[in-house]
């Protein structure tokens, strides 16, 4: 029961990290346009629409990546796992999700440490507008724990469903 | 321990876990043995660095683009058009399709795109017109592996972002090469269609094709503004994606084809198709900063000369080598975890980058219509699900004939390739 709460919470989680990276992705394509027209039709190009377009994209992909996880959209090899029995592949599948449980745990912890440095030493990108380093840095961290979310989750769903066939 | 790295790397595909996730673990794993405790500091950065990057940018706005016109259906319009203007061929179904494909790959930039897209319309038409379904299916599934080539291409971004070879060039070097695909396949459906005796259908009346001309025109400017744009140097080729973009959802919006719902579901499906491409990324630049560290380019470009083999054999043997981890991983992975090994031997033994490029290319597409991964033969499963594996990689290999000997005319003719850039920019 209790992990219905917490597969319902991490899904609306997941999902509204997923339209807020698309919404970064639409904030995007309209600055790259206006941009454009900035440059074209109003005869005074940007100096921030290049540096913010970048580290949207970054939120947007890592905000995304747990939703993306959620659909099984990172892609991989699953031709040979597929000749095992359904048994031996959720085997498999639970000792590789931890696997990548542990390194978006690593992910999110060294993120976060860049963070803190980045804001403690008043850290700012190499760009033309200076934007403080933790700004973009901390899309790291929120990907990966929403990740840690989602793989912790499915991973329960896993070994639940492992267990109810055993 | 080099080949430890590459034996884990294999192990942890082999066991299924996806590839940004497998090339990060093993490349974290393996910085971690090299530099100690420094790994920990290293891997945010480099996960920063992979995507600070303004060139990336260009692949979701170009996949948002190609969402927005294949959600929306108006590439509909375009099908009816050519339909009306080839249709009454031998083979008219399918030249339409094939000039389709050809079509859509100069708008979208997406292989599966194009195939998905162009499927969906044709597909159910070919067989109910008496197609073969295998020959169907080909048409579909190696027409859309256009997508790649002809600009702009998610391929070219990745390859250009990787290498630091100007987009622009590497998109113009993939017409022509593009267009003699194309071609050859539409004589192959020609003599195909006679061959079988497929009936022709009525010719469309001038009225007809007027009709039709005006109602899908809104989508011809589409490959003018954006390839136009990026040789004329009016805009980089993210900015040409953007302005794409933009015209895509302003004429869908006009043609009332666009809504919220739509709009959304482009969004989403631009943000896990580019989610899994920038983390593969991460992925490959982390293990690349391995293979660097270790140097792994620099052995490879030792060996190769101790054994006095040609460049041109090395790239032959590299191409075997492209069409082969086809069989397993899909194109971004295959790309992203060689081309940083590659590239510096590549620029050790003079090879051109930008006709590399080319060839590198159309052994990706042979990656999208081999089993068990070729993406693009799911995609035609996915439209007509009796048809099994087996039954559309049939259809699809005369066209992999055909791709086989535009690979063989650019090993002898480089010029095909690299004329073009050398033109225009």
């Amino acid at each position: 029961m209790r992990f219905d709460y917490y597969k319902k919470f991490v899904g609306l989680l997941v999902i509204g990290g997923g339209l807020a990276g698309a919404l970064c992705f639409f904030i995007v394509t309209m600055l790259t346009f206006y941009e454009v027209v900035a440059r074209y039709v109003l005869k005074s190009p940007t100096t921030w629409s290049l540096d913010c377009s970048i580290y949207l994209v970054m939120w947007g992909t890592l905000l995304g990546a747990a939703y993306t996880l959620k659909w099984h959209g990172h892609v991989g090899v699953e031709v040979l796992v597929a000749k095992f029995s359904k048994m031996r592949q959720r085997q498999l599948k639970i000792i590789v999700y931890t696997l990548m449980l542990l390194f978006c745990i690593i992910l999110a912890w060294t993120g976060m440490d860049s963070c803190i440095d980045a804001y403690r030493f008043h850290e700012v990108t190499l760009s033309y507008i200076r934007t403080p380093l933790y700004i973009p840095m901390f899309s790291i961290v929120a990907g990966s724990v929403l990740l840690i979310l989602e793989i912790v989750s499915q991973l329960i769903e896993m070994i639940q469903r492992a267990g109810a066939e055993e | 321990m080099s080949i430890a790295i590459f034996f884990f790397l294999m192990l942890f595909l082999a066991l299924g876990m996806p590839v940004a996730f497998s090339l990060a673990i093993v490349g974290f794993t393996s910085l971690f043995f090299i530099l100690g405790p420094q790994a920990f500091v290293g891997l945010p950065t480099i996960f920063f660095g992979s995507l600070d990057s303004f060139t990336l940018i260009a692949i979701p706005l170009f996949i948002f683009m190609a969402s927005i016109l294949n959600l929306s259906k108006a590439s509909d319009e375009l099908y009816e058009m050519v339909k009306d203007w080839v249709g009454h061929f031998s083979g008219g179904m399918g030249i339409t399709s094939s000039l389709l494909c050809t079509g859509f790959a100069a708008i979208s930039g997406s292989s599966v795109a194009a195939a998905a897209t162009i499927g969906q319309l044709s597909l159910p038409k070919m067989i109910d017109a008496g197609y073969e379904r295998r020959f169907s299916f080909g048409i579909v599934a190696a027409g859309g592996t256009l997508g790649i080539l002809i600009p702009p291409s998610l391929f070219f971004i990745l390859f250009g972002a990787m290498t630091d070879v100007s987009v622009g060039k590497l998109f113009i070097a993939g017409i022509i090469p593009g267009l003699i695909i194309s071609a050859l396949f539409i004589i192959y459906i020609v003599l195909h269609s006679r061959h079988r005796g497929y009936a022709k259908s009525e010719p469309a009346t001038m009225k007809q094709r007027l009709r039709s001309t005006r109602r899908g025109s809104w989508l011809l400017p589409l490959p003018v503004i954006v390839l136009g744009g990026i040789y004329i140097g009016i805009f980089t080729p993210t900015e040409a994606a953007a302005v794409g973009s933009v015209y895509s959802i302003v004429i869908t919006l006009i043609n009332r084809q666009l809504n919220l719902k739509i709009l959304i579901d482009s969004l989403l499906q631009t943000l896990r198709t580019t989610s899994m491409v920038f983390f593969i990324i991460c992925g490959a630049l982390l293990f690349g900063h391995v293979i660097t560290l270790l140097q792994v380019p620099q052995l490879l470009i030792t060996y190769i000369s101790s054994l006095g083999v040609s460049p041109l054999f090395f790239i032959i043997l590299v191409c075997v080598l492209f069409i082969f981890l086809g069989d397993f991983l899909e194109v971004v992975s295959i790309t992203l975890i060689t081309l940083p090994i590659l590239h510096p031997v590549l620029i050790a033994l003079n090879v051109d980058l930008i006709w590399f490029a080319v060839i590198m290319c159309i052994t990706m597409e042979f990656a999208l219509i081999t089993p068990p991964v070729g993406l693009n033969l799911y995609v035609i499963q996915g439209i007509v699900p009796d048809a099994n594996l087996i039954e559309v990689f049939l259809g699809t290999w005369p066209f992999m004939v055909l791709m086989l000997l535009t690979l063989i005319l650019l090993f002898v003719f480089p010029s095909l390739a690299m004329w073009l850039p050398a033109a225009v920019m």
